[in-house]
């Protein structure tokens, strides 16, 4: 190899280590892992190769739970988050005034931290023997009962989980948007309004589009970040996730390594590389869905 | 469709807070727009042109005054109500949607009886697109399409759903120079074959003069002058508008008039009947300054030696002195049609003084000095304090 070439590796040194030992060299291992069968922590053994690990996976409860879990909270959380921050920020660009604050507040969720908004929602939402919270005493003045919805039944916590998570992508969402409404040329506008144009056809057909290509970002994004949706959880329900019916497969995946049944990192592999591989996918059918729909104009 | 601009004002508030005061964009604009002409608003930049251009379409409102399309008053009608077509400077066409879609664009927002049928609107679409030749683009999307093919699906959406009133902002500055030339024999023929009353804004003022029928010229939101633009360009109101027309511009030298003679430096140029004595600035259009071979003026008067005959057979049959402006010579550039010849005077205003002869004419560009003749016609007084004309009796 030539100088110049050799010292155009030297360049690349430090970002092919780094990269290396902490982001190929351990999803080799997991993929290794995940294909071990008795893999023994202690004496780091194992008896054979195989798909047996996939196997166990897919047929533990815990597991299916958190599967469907975090299918619950991504098709629910998606696609309203999405939705709402467009509504919110396409409000903010046609309202001047107090326009900062208004940003300011929405964008408040976004440097709180996650334990602090869990126990902010514990407080709006956990019933206790001295108090039934703040939201239940809301649904109280309008003669609904009081429901638990940390310890309750399941639908009622993963209303929660879907509107805590809802809550806390928004602001990344809003923030995206609005630079995006910004950024529409205020000629098409002008060009809309001497033709009649309505204010919803104008949304429909002129802005709509022309953010469609940050719209899919943001939906791309929002799927793989709710697939791995985990801590959100932890806060509104500890760390028992299992008995709370609240896991998500990433809380699944941490269990098995960490947690009090933990110590079977074969099977965490094998979680973790059918994350991967639905993540995968649902990205793939994004991509190829807005490519179908979007014109990266001008 | 006759355009009528009242006292026609806009204001904008001053913004952040150093800036103190408002700025007055249009100033008390009063003029007629005769039905089915072709105008050109004309200025240089941050002189209010398109904000006039945006009054006329309801973009904007007026801080007061008025406007009429014909007998209407449309002052306060939204935009999409008074009937106008707008092409702006970037076509703003829509990326995402073909040229087809574009066009059929302002055609279905039209509500209750307007309703144009799948079909009607289709006719239509393609009639705008035949008009402006863009009849095999219309499955292309804009981003697909050269910038004089945007222009024209611009034009297109703007006429389809046949406004009352066209409105055009700078129309060719997005095009390259070939094609703006081509372009505006276009606007010129589309006009010409709607006779949609138009009105469009431009800062090159040969665009201007070159198509429209009638041209106002603008500087700071006032109205300098409106009229046909040889007549403009022949008889200008003031210093500004003589500046403003014509490549290359006018040659503006600080004069005084003394006994109903004009003086330029040491010499008398020109007998200038009915003007009083005064400081005037002197504006000669390069093709009022006609190169000459003799050497006189008012205090010499002794010919000069090498004379042509038929200098001399007129000279002696109106027995006028020779009136010359004399200049150094330094450059003679060749445009192929016709010459420039550069000079330096010491009275100009202008770093130097531009004569545009024909190319035949021979100029002995080894001699140090240049005599011009001056053609009456060609040239201009204007007032030194106000810049405005000074008319010579003729």
């Amino acid at each position: 190899m030539d100088k110049k070439g050799m010292k155009g590796w030297l360049y690349l040194l430090p970002a092919i280590l780094f990269l290396g030992f902490f982001l190929v060299y351990p999803l080799i291992d997991v993929l290794i892992y995940s294909f071990e069968e008795g893999y023994n922590f202690a004496s780091q053994t194992y008896y054979g190769v195989g798909l047996y690990n996939y196997s166990y996976v897919l047929h533990d409860p815990y597991f299916l739970q958190a599967l469907r879990n975090t299918f619950i909270l991504v098709v629910v959380t998606v696609p309203l988050s999405t939705a709402l921050a467009l509504l919110i920020s396409a409000g903010l660009s046609s309202f001047r005034p107090l326009r900062s604050l208004y940003q300011t507040v929405y964008f408040l969720p976004y440097v709180t931290n996650t334990l602090a908004v869990g126990l902010v929602f514990m407080i709006l939402f956990r019933k206790t023997p001295y108090t039934d919270g703040f939201v239940n005493r809301i649904l109280g003045w309008i003669g609904a009962g009081p429901i638990d919805f940390i310890d309750g039944s399941y639908p009622a916590k993963m209303f929660v989980l879907c509107l805590y998570t809802i809550w806390v992508v928004m602001p990344f969402k809003i923030l995206v948007l609005t630079s995006a409404l910004a950024s529409v040329n205020q000629e098409y506008y002008n060009a809309a309004k001497v033709d009649g144009t309505s204010r919803f056809r104008i949304f429909a057909r002129i802005t709509l589009p022309m953010i469609s290509p940050t719209l899919v970002y943001l939906i791309i994004t929002g799927f793989i970040g709710a697939f791995k949706a985990y801590s959100d959880a932890v806060a509104l329900f500890g760390t028992n996730l299992n008995t709370a019916e609240m896991n998500t497969i990433v809380g699944y995946v941490y269990d098995m390594l960490y947690g009090s049944s933990g110590g079977y990192p074969s099977y965490a592999s094998a979680a973790a590389i059918l994350l991967f591989v639905i993540v995968l996918t649902i990205t793939c059918v994004n991509l190829m869905v807005s490519r179908k729909h979007l014109h990266y104009g001008v | 469709m006759k355009v009528v601009l009242e006292n026609l004002t806009k204001k904008f508030p001053a913004r952040g807070r150093k800036a103190r005061g408002e700025v007055t964009a249009a100033d008390d604009l009063s003029f007629e727009i005769p039905d089915g002409k072709l105008v050109g608003l004309l200025g240089p930049s941050g002189c209010g042109k398109s904000t006039t251009l945006n009054l006329l379409c309801g973009l904007l409102k007026p801080t007061s005054g008025r406007i009429f399309f014909g007998e209407d008053d449309v002052t306060n009608l939204a935009a999409e109500k008074r009937g106008v077509g707008m092409v702006f400077q970037n076509y703003a066409l829509y990326p995402h949607l073909t040229v087809l879609q574009n066009i059929l664009f302002p055609l279905q927002n039209l509500k209750g009886a307007d309703k144009l049928s799948k079909a009607e609107m289709r006719s239509r679409a393609d009639e705008a697109a035949r008009l402006v030749q863009i009849s095999d683009l219309m499955d292309r999307r804009p981003g697909e399409l050269s910038g004089g093919q945007q222009q024209r699906v611009a034009i297109a959406r703007a006429l389809v759903k046949m406004p009352r009133v066209l409105l055009m902002d700078e129309p060719l500055s997005n095009l390259d120079a070939r094609l703006r030339l081509q372009t505006r024999e276009e606007i010129r023929r589309i006009q010409r074959e709607t006779k949609i009353t138009t009105v469009f804004v431009t800062h090159d003022q040969e665009e201007a003069m070159s198509i429209s029928d009638v041209i106002v010229v603008m500087k700071e939101g006032v109205v300098q002058q409106i009229g046909e633009p040889q007549k403009v360009y022949d008889d200008p109101a003031n210093l500004f508008v003589a500046k403003f027309l014509g490549t290359p511009p006018i040659n503006v030298f600080r004069g005084r008039v003394r006994g109903e003679k004009l003086w330029i430096g040491e010499e008398c140029v020109l007998d200038v009947p009915g003007v009083s004595d005064r400081e005037a600035y002197v504006g000669i259009r390069p093709e009022g300054l006609v190169l000459s071979q003799e050497k006189d003026s008012c205090e010499t008067k002794s010919r000069g030696k090498a004379e042509t005959g038929r200098n001399e057979a007129q000279s002696t049959k109106t027995r006028v002195r020779k009136q010359l402006l004399s200049c150094r010579l330094s450059g003679v550039e060749v445009m192929g049609r016709d010459i420039s010849v550069v000079a330096v005077h010491e009275a100009s205003e202008g770093p130097s003084v531009r004569a545009v002869i024909s190319a035949e004419q021979a100029v002995d560009s080894g001699s140090s000095e240049v005599q011009f003749r001056i053609r009456p016609d060609k040239l201009f007084l204007f007032d030194r304090e106000t810049e405005k004309r000074i008319f010579v009796a003729s």
